[in-house]
């Protein structure tokens, strides 16, 4: 599992994602997961992906706490975000009083039931991937390249941020391409 | 794909299969079996713990367990604070379940949700009786809790038929309907599923998931030990 020369990937560890599948899920995609908890570890020039499972007041309150705001918001910053991970690049959700990172425009909604579940998205070719979230978004996302699963926005992507709502570390086969797939993309620019 | 969830039941770090939710049949070593579903790309994963009474949660055991999986992982048992929630979401598992730490604790579930979100959270409801739907909550419990559920959200429900575990004679889907009726929320059932068109008919009749565990496992009629998935 583990390659000779794999590249490490930033993986943002400041107590709101799920670190632990992130450490055991990128060397299948064939890198190495490198935890960021402070800023002192975080490096510019590299993708840095943004986890999340929990809530979106905590995940705020944890990314000003640690000093990350702005570099998430800077639209040079390489982001690859992952359901709440994607969430908060946005302005605000329903779940919380506080704003979001408003690096994209939109506001996640409260579904009336959990969204729970394998759903097809057309992104590479179309395939199933893992949904587990309360609150989405639903509006059209300007000046990016948004794909839907049914009327929910299951990913954006625009000016170095790659956003999915679902989690393709928990999408089998289709998550682990997927997610090579947008890392060489961000990589690239 | 159909979510058809393998069930992992640990006891004491060993795996089984249960007989009306009692250590039946030894499975085996749990990392190996989770690797050898992981392999067969199966929807979903559900670790429950039986013996976090007496040894405590096995957050070792549970993260090597979730780092093989590919698809997602919920645990359940023994869970009773919010730090254990945080360690188990840490160590990899997207859900955390819970059950009978909620009989006594009112304010638990709104706290849970408040720290991690409702779409991080699952009930557990074991009916024990299937004549008078009986379960793990005192009735007066029960209702205020499915009203709760109904009210903030969670990501699921779990019914678990503990009288008809392992019993392989079909899921119980009739004559648990009265409580499967009242909850609003997606809601999996567990307990007895004999074959794929029965998990199948359980979906179709507006369950979210099934959970298996000895169908999955158990093969044959001297009962070998055969991890198993649908094509």
């Amino acid at each position: 599992m583990y390659m000779k020369n794999s590249i490490e990937i930033q993986v943002l560890d400041i107590g709101f994602g799920n670190i632990g599948t992130w450490e055991a899920f990128l060397p299948y995609c064939g890198y190495i997961a490198r935890p960021i908890r402070q800023l002192e570890q975080y490096s510019a020039e590299e993708v840095l992906i943004v986890p999340g499972v929990g809530n979106f007041t905590k995940a705020i309150q944890a990314i000003h706490h640690a000093n990350f705001a702005e570099i998430l918001k800077d639209k040079s910053t390489k982001i690859l975000g992952v359901c709440l991970g994607f969430q908060v690049f946005f302005d605000g959700s329903e779940e919380s009083h506080l704003p979001g990172l408003k690096r994209i425009p939109g506001y996640f909604e409260k579904l009336s039931n959990t969204n729970i579940g394998w759903r097809e998205v057309d992104l590479i070719e179309p395939e199933q991937y893992f949904f587990l979230h309360n609150y989405a978004l639903k509006n059209q996302v300007c000046n990016a390249d948004v794909r839907f699963s049914s009327d929910i926005i299951a990913s954006v992507k625009s000016d170095n941020f790659c956003g999915l709502q679902f989690h393709p570390e928990r999408s089998n086969r289709a998550g682990v391409q997927l997610v090579k797939n947008e890392i060489k993309e961000l990589i690239n620019g | 794909m159909d979510r058809i969830a393998p069930t992992f039941i640990l006891s004491e770090g060993k795996l089984f299969q249960t007989k009306k939710y009692r250590e039946n049949i030894y499975l085996g070593c749990p990392i190996n079996s989770i690797k050898i579903f992981a392999e067969k790309n199966v929807s979903e994963n559900v670790i429950i713990d039986k013996s976090t009474k007496t040894a405590g949660i096995d957050i070792d055991l549970i993260g090597r367990m979730a780092s093989y999986c590919r698809a997602p992982v919920c645990y359940g048992g023994g869970v009773n604070s919010l730090r254990q929630i945080e360690d188990i979401i840490s160590c990899g598992c997207e859900r955390v379940l819970l059950s009978s730490s909620l009989e006594n604790d009112h304010k638990f579930l709104s706290d849970a949700i408040d720290n991690f979100g409702g779409s991080s959270i699952a009930i557990c409801i074991e009916i024990h009786d299937i004549n008078d739907l009986s379960t793990n909550f005192t009735d007066c419990r029960l209702k205020t809790l499915i009203d709760e559920i109904n009210e903030v959200g969670v990501s699921e429900v779990i019914l678990s038929d503990v009288s008809n575990s392992g019993m392989m004679t079909g899921l119980r889907t009739k004559r648990i309907a009265p409580i499967f009726d009242k909850i609003k929320v997606p809601t999996a059932i567990s307990g007895g599923c004999c074959s794929l068109n029965d998990a199948k008919a359980a979906l179709r009749n507006g369950y979210s998931s099934v959970l298996c565990s000895t169908l999955l496992n158990i093969y044959g009629p001297y009962n070998a030990v055969l991890p198993y998935y649908f094509e």
